[in-house]
């Protein structure tokens, strides 16, 4: 669609010598709808936005410069916080970076336990942001199930990495421990919490008169300007851009799994939300193969110049207390060789690269990050042209906005 | 004195008692959400931990109609004359919880951008440390909130 | 990446086009990255563009002051372009110095370059001529400086509002390096 075409025809002034003024009004930074803080200065004829100004930056918290003055393995708590929806994607990602940065590849088992928890950090983003963009719109029940199913998944998560939210379970050079003994059970029990309330979510949206006209056609984002805005991910894929990093540049053990990438061409509100729906149903088929699949073996890289060697080795064999200080001493520790890496892994929200620099020294010399919403929310201005006031927390919604990468 | 009608009907206490016990039962707060604490603090309010069993969870988003202002996550330098400005629109009483380290004293992120505690320019009552902070601790602090305006004394402007 | 799916071609093109104005093409881990002029950076982003690299992937910059063996101006701006047909990369880098930081904009281009251009005007202070609203993205137009250079104290915060019990950088980061050199670590 043109965007002319979707503007009302501005109306200067009338005959009867009323003019019209166009309304500006703030909307955030502090506002129930802009999940985290987001400012939005729109420019309204009526409840019509005829323009926009979004600004955001509320939470720098300067990670790019924060990494620079710690070690490789310092990073990963850091990187928990880019997004704090699917952290275990933005660790993985990172270690990844590393790990090409260094030319080592890790055990096969790791890749698996790498897929297997990426997936289940991505069935807890979508989950929210599904559950929150129909909280906004009302359906407070669809939240509600969803956190439940949620909470489900954070605990399994904790079983496994000790902590429900910023995990850093990722090191360079493999995951800090291996999955508990009973997680194929465990497992089982998420995926049927995860189910049931798709279920019933499904059933309490699908054919909901309220959600379906809020979402049918509202907040449209042809192909050509989501190639032009450079947007990736589940936003991209319901507008047509068919591009998965997962299938199209396979890491970890995604060349081994079979799953679907779904595609929607309508580009709106309920395309997206489709999208996502299908992304958890294909998330959990990922993890049914992946832990089908997954060899035994060591979840660490048997490496003196990248992992820690093992406690018990440390206290009762000198090689491996001198390699246990050598790894944590400042100015020694992990070392890549000078160079530069652009490494991508698909985030909750699309291609989410690390640019690293390393000087050959224990620290980054630059760690860039590509954050997934940062194009998607520049489209934001444009995606909201010719809408109504009310339509703007649905569509900021289906964006998916997460303060911490995107302002990082 | 016993056979006293009275004593049947009237309970007898002090007016800030009984000030104080409606205003604990009946904190509306105002999330000032920012950052990771953020989805934390949604799990806290969710079905499963549920602070509405404490009479402490009523989210109101104008801060003229709240009187419990939680700070959940990290404040930049950019953000705390937003924050500043919110709590100056508060009605008396009002009371201030920073929810995460990032709230509490800037936790890891000592940097040019954020702020080292909401306390540099709030008046905090309750910290509630950890990040981010578990439901659990999150259900004691409020409950220790509730029990300091039992316990304060009850201005009446 | 997947080496495979970076594209050697890329930087032939860029030559045969270019000529000397490709100043040279680093090579990291079976990638390449090509360095022009920032002169012809315009010119060849609007080349690989027209051969299929037709979304814009990343666009940031680095401070090489001080880095070992670094001879080319201090400021290297990356910009990763992607072929949404051909799922091909391009890597194309600028040096510029850190005085005058001056390179033309692509918000003709693509759509999201105005967003990174503005950050990186932020943080680098590099300036896109021609675009249509180089301000600050994510700090305030009150802040001085461009914190992502190396030079600018990490410590150094411009709070907007007074602040209770504010402690002096200069004296933060004295204590430490005096720390630092106690332990003989020398932490950086
Ligand atoms: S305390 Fe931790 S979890 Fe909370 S906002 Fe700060 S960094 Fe995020």
């Amino acid at each position: 669609m043109d965007i002319a075409q979707k503007l009302p025809q501005w109306k200067a002034g009338r005959e009867d010598g009323f003019d019209i003024e166009p309304l500006y009004i703030n909307m955030g930074p502090s506002h129930p709808a802009m999940h985290g803080t987001v400012k939005m200065v729109l420019k309204l004829d009526g409840e019509t936005v005829v323009g926009s100004e979004v600004e955001i930056g509320y939470l720098h918290r300067c990670f790019e410069k924060t990494v620079e003055m710690k070690t490789w393995n310092q990073v990963i708590p850091y990187t928990d916080r880019l997004n704090y929806v699917s952290p275990l994607i933005n660790n993985m990602g990172y270690c990844l970076a590393v790990e090409k940065l260094l030319g080592v590849k890790v055990p096969e088992r790791t890749d698996y336990i790498r897929v297997i928890m990426c997936e289940l950090s991505r069935i807890g983003d979508h989950l929210t942001c599904i559950g929150a963009g129909a909280m906004e719109l009302g359906a407070l029940t669809a939240f509600l199930y969803f956190l439940k199913a949620r909470e489900s998944s954070w605990q399994l998560i904790e079983e496994v990495t000790g902590a429900r939210l910023t995990i850093s379970y990722g090191r360079v050079g493999g995951v800090v421990r291996d999955l508990p003994a009973n997680f194929a059970e465990r497992w089982a029990w998420v995926r049927s919490q995860v189910e049931q309330n798709m279920e019933e979510v499904s059933v309490l949206l699908n054919t909901n008169r309220i959600f379906l006209d809020r979402m049918k056609g509202v907040g449209v984002m042809p192909l050509d300007r989501v190639l032009s805005y450079g947007m990736t991910g589940p936003f991209a894929r319901s507008s047509g851009f068919d591009y998965d990093v997962r299938r199209d540049e396979p890491y970890f053990a995604y060349d081994r799994v079979r799953f679907d990438v779904p595609v929607r061409t309508d580009g709106d509100n309920w395309a997206r939300y489709q999208v996502r729906m299908e992304e958890i149903r294909q998330s959990v088929r990922i993890i049914d193969q992946a832990l089908a699949q997954m060899p035994e073996g060591p979840v660490r890289l048997e490496d003196p110049k990248v992992t820690l060697p093992r406690k018990k080795e440390v206290y009762s064999n000198i090689e491996a207390l001198m390699n246990h200080f050598k790894l944590l001493m400042p100015g020694h520790g992990i070392r890549p060789p000078q160079g530069e890496i652009y490494s991508a892994v698909e985030g909750g929200n699309g291609e989410l690269g690390f640019w690293l620099v390393s000087d050959g020294g224990d620290r980054p010399w630059r760690v860039r990050v590509r954050p997934p919403c940062f194009p998607i929310m520049s489209g934001v201005e444009e995606l909201i042209l010719g809408e109504q006031v009310a339509d703007i927390v649905p569509i900021f919604g289906s964006v998916n906005m997460i303060g911490g990468e995107l302002d990082r | 004195m016993a056979g006293d009608p009275l004593q049947e009907v009237v309970v007898t206490t002090k007016l800030d008692r009984v000030l104080g016990w409606a205003r604990k039962y009946s904190l509306f707060q105002y999330p000032f959400v920012t950052a990771c604490c953020g989805m934390e603090f949604m799990a806290t309010s969710g079905s499963h931990y549920d602070t509405d069993r404490f009479g402490a969870a009523f989210p109101r988003f104008s801060p003229r109609q709240a009187d419990l202002l939680m700070v959940v996550g990290t404040i930049t330098h950019k953000q705390a004359p937003i924050l500043k400005r919110v709590y100056d629109q508060m009605c008396e009483p009002k009371w201030v919880v920073a929810f995460g380290v990032c709230a509490t004293s800037g936790g890891f992120y000592q940097n040019y951008g954020s702020v080292p505690g909401i306390d540099c320019f709030l008046p905090v009552d309750m910290y509630i440390p950890g990040c981010p902070p578990r439901p659990e601790t999150v259900i004691d602090a409020l409950l220790k909130l509730q029990d300091r305006i039992q316990n304060q004394r009850q201005a009446l402007l | 990446m997947s080496p495979a799916n970076s594209s050697p071609a890329f930087a032939e093109e860029l030559r045969a086009a270019l000529g000397p104005r490709l100043l040279r093409v680093e090579s990291w881990q079976g990638r390449e990255a090509a360095v022009v002029e920032p002169e012809a950076w315009l010119e060849a982003v609007r080349l690989l563009k027209s051969r299929g690299y037709d979304f814009l992937m990343d666009l940031s910059a680095a401070d090489y002051s001080g880095f070992p063996g670094h001879q080319a101006p201090p400021l290297g701006v990356s910009l990763q372009l992607f072929g949404s047909g051909t799922r091909r990369r391009a890597w194309l880098k600028a040096y510029l110095p850190l005085e005058g930081a001056r390179l033309a904009t692509l918000s003709d281009e693509f759509a999201c370059a105005n967003w990174y251009e503005r950050e990186c005007w932020d943080m680098f202070g590099v300036e896109f001529v021609g675009h249509p609203h180089l301000k600050r993205l994510l700090l305030y137009e009150e802040f001085q400086g461009h914190p992502l250079r190396k030079d600018y104290p990490i410590l150094k915060s411009q709070p907007l509002i007074p602040m209770r019990n504010a402690v002096d950088y200069e004296s933060v980061a004295a204590a430490r390096r005096a720390a630092a050199d106690e332990d003989g670590l020398g932490r950086g």
